[in-house]
């Protein structure tokens, strides 16, 4: 049961589902696509906006700690300038004095000030102890003894304070010296550096942090986070391990899971990098959020699709489902064709207008079809009455033993035995003329000797009838293109209608005439014409104007047919011009091949025309 | 069988039928037949010649045979005159409405000639009943 129902109702497979489906899927397709291309493109085109911006601000930071180290570094230089007196260091408490003036403190935290052997002669602010030790071990003091440069030294524990601090070391000379007198050093505890609070501060405010490392050392010089600051620096650390491998920018997943993206820079004076940072995750929850509204907005729209399409489909292919429907009705129950209702004028409306028509056309061939099996059913039941009936009289005792009967009655046995031998012969002509299986035997042939002849094979049948046959046609070559029997039968068919059509003592006219491409050959007679209602129909099956044709009890209604047919089939043209009481002309036009060849006469030629 | 004899009036436009016709329904069978090509003469001849019985070809020249008849039998004069039609069209069945109209009967062509003179007066007799 279910397996019948699936044959006979293929819904799963409708037209209108396989759309749907397709609709959906390209839906699908392109809101999918769409939310991935989104995600990908936003997250990509953010990470390099981000990687930009925080490029330029690192490098701005880098060049705003260059600049304060630079003033910083000026300060400290001139200072040391101004602690020599006469080319030698200047007194303690003078040197107490210049260390201690208004505003240095803002400049470092602290001075140190020392003389040639390293040993400390002023400090400030004043650490117990201090003044007095010699620091001509520190690297810094070395370096300054080396280069005769000023050195910024890399954070380190300082010796007093036990915090760490960096170190601005400058030599101080006297002119043309090699030798430095002294040593002044400025220094700052990077817990409380000033401007990396400052940074800090204004890193708190913007949701980034700022690292700034120094790799060789693998320490944190300072950080946003302060617990960082001096911190050694885990091997294992990404973030390390990345800039190590000299990756400038760039993104990383930290030891607790989170997403970064880092931007880092290398200070050339300091030799410190750094390095900001953004959390991916915000950015990638506002794209997840817009892939999801994006995503929603699809959903809706794809409902709302969903919904327009199937209205559409619906309403494009109810009109296909109903007259379906109709059609199986038809077909399964035998119910008659009714034309499928047509309410529009698109493609499928035109389909179904031509459905109808195909059903008409089907209809009126079916119906000539029944006209012509009970056309021809008639035609031959009439000579094989004639025929029987004859025959079963012949046969009796009682009637018709006189010897002219017999006579009579054998001529009508053999005349309508004949005349159904002519119907049967006639039909399977035209019906192998139209289905187009007849061949012919086409050749290439003068026209005059055929005409001559038909006519003159016609010539006794005529008299009998008292009508004079005429023809008149053109010497000089006139070649055409037929199977010679065919065209016998042609002309002898027109022939045959024209004397049949005739009064007594009139004469039927044969013409023939050379026209551009043709030759003409006319058959006139000055019978009663055809009737004008009759004329369309004259080259019709069984079409007979009047059933009086028959008096004369010649011809089967099929000749006109069967002569159009085979005029086709030789390339020619058959027509007629007929007046009502004045006669009729019927003229068979055939393609001549003489012209083609040069051979023909040109006054003729033009006469004709 | 009864010596009565029929005038018959014969409307037939085939000539060989026409003889066959002219040949069976004899006066020694009991016929006086009158033979007509066509309708128009037909409505002549049926005045002339006052027959019994009207024996109709259904293919007529200008109309139909049952036309015919039902056109004479509107007639007052005509309105019992009883008809037999003579027809190539009959295959299997014969239309209700012609006998209906009130024929006698249809006979199919090809007809058997040497039965019909029989059938054509058993038809006949047969109308009283």
């Amino acid at each position: 049961m279910p397996d019948v129902h699936k044959r006979t109702e293929p819904v799963g497979w409708s037209l209108r589902n396989k759309l749907l489906l397709l609709l959906l899927a390209l839906f699908v397709l392109a809101g999918g696509g769409n939310a991935l291309l989104l995600k990908y493109f936003i997250e990509r085109d953010s990470m390099v906006l981000l990687l930009q911006t925080g490029q330029e601000e690192v490098e701005m930071l880098v060049q705003r700690i260059d600049r304060v180290f630079d003033r910083r570094q000026q300060v400290l230089e001139s200072l040391a300038a101004s602690l020599l007196e006469q080319n030698e260091l200047a007194a303690a408490e003078t040197l107490e004095q210049r260390i201690t003036a208004p505003g240095l403190s803002q400049v470092f935290f602290g001075y140190v000030v020392m003389d040639a052997e390293g040993q400390i002669l002023a400090d400030s602010p004043v650490v117990p102890g201090r003044r007095g030790s010699s620091v001509w071990d520190r690297a810094y003091i070395q370096e300054n003894i080396r280069t005769g440069q000023t050195v910024r030294y890399p954070p380190t524990m300082g010796r007093f304070s036990s915090i760490p601090i960096s170190i601005f070391s400058v030599p101080i000379f006297v002119d043309n010296l090699a030798t430095p007198k002294g040593f002044l050093v400025g220094y700052q505890p990077l817990d409380s550096e000033p401007l990396f609070e400052q940074i800090r501060s204004e890193y708190d405010r913007v949701s980034s942090d700022l690292l700034i490392m120094d790799l060789t050392a693998q320490r944190y010089v300072s950080a946003s986070n302060p617990a960082l600051t001096l911190q050694p620096i885990a091997s294992k650390d990404p973030l390390f391990r990345q800039l190590q491998q000299g990756i400038p920018s760039g993104r990383f997943v930290d030891a607790a899971g989170q997403d970064w993206l880092y931007v880092a820079t290398t200070q050339d004076s300091t030799g410190w990098t750094l390095v900001k940072l953004r959390q991916m995750q915000p950015i990638t929850e506002l794209l997840n959020s817009w892939v999801r509204h994006n995503l929603l907005v699809l959903g809706l729209a794809l409902l709302l699709g969903g919904l327009f399409a199937g209205w559409l489909l619906h309403r494009l292919l109810g009109p296909v489902h109903r007259s379906l429907q109709q059609m199986r009705e038809v077909l399964q129950l035998k119910k008659g064709y009714q034309h499928l209702q047509v309410d529009r004028q698109d493609e499928i409306g035109q389909l179904l207008q031509a459905f109808n028509e195909l059903q008409e056309q089907r209809d009126r061939q079916e119906q000539l079809k029944d006209e012509l099996v009970s056309v021809v059913s008639h035609e031959l039941r009439t000579p094989l009455t004639s025929a029987r009936g004859a025959l079963a009289l012949l046969r009796s005792k009682d009637l018709a033993q006189q010897p002219e009967q017999q006579a009579r009655l054998m001529d009508m046995a053999d005349r309508n035995v004949n005349r159904l031998i002519v119907l049967v012969n006639d039909l399977l002509d035209l019906a192998s003329l139209t289905k187009g299986s007849l061949k012919l035997d086409l050749q290439c042939v003068a026209l005059q000797p055929i005409l001559y002849q038909t006519v003159e094979d016609f010539t006794p049948y005529a008299q009998e009838q008292g009508v004079r046959v005429s023809l008149k046609q053109p010497t000089g070559p006139l070649l055409v293109m037929v199977d010679p029997g065919r065209l016998n039968q042609v002309l002898t068919n027109l022939l045959s209608n024209a004397v049949k059509f005739s009064p007594k003592n009139t004469e039927v006219e044969v013409v023939v005439t050379r026209r551009q491409d043709t030759v003409r050959i006319m058959v006139t007679d000055q019978g009663e014409g055809i009737p004008l209602a009759f004329q369309s129909r004259v080259f019709e099956r069984f079409a007979q104007a009047d059933k009086s044709d028959r008096r004369r009890n010649t011809g089967t209604g099929l000749g006109l047919a069967i002569t159009r047919e085979l005029t086709t089939a030789m390339n020619g043209r058959i027509g007629f011009s007929s007046l009502p009481g004045s006669g009729s002309c019927f003229f068979l036009d055939l393609p001549r091949l003489d012209n083609k060849n040069g051979s023909d006469h040109p006054e003729e030629n033009k006469d004709d025309h | 069988m009864t010596t009565e004899i029929l005038r018959v009036l014969c409307v037939e436009d085939d000539p060989d039928i026409r003889l066959l016709l002219e040949m069976v329904l004899t006066p020694s069978q009991g016929f006086e037949l009158c033979l007509a090509e066509d309708a128009e003469q037909a409505l002549r001849d049926v005045v002339s010649f006052n027959p019994d019985l009207l024996l109709l070809d259904y293919m007529l020249p200008g109309m139909t045979g049952l036309e015919f008849f039902r056109q004479l039998r509107s007639q007052p004069h005509w309105a019992a005159l009883p008809g037999i039609l003579l027809t190539a069209k009959v295959s299997n069945s014969t239309p209700a409405e012609w006998l209906q109209s009130g024929l006698l009967g249809v006979i199919a062509k090809p007809f058997d000639p040497l039965s019909l003179a029989g059938q054509l007066r058993s038809l006949y007799q047969g109308r009283e009943t």
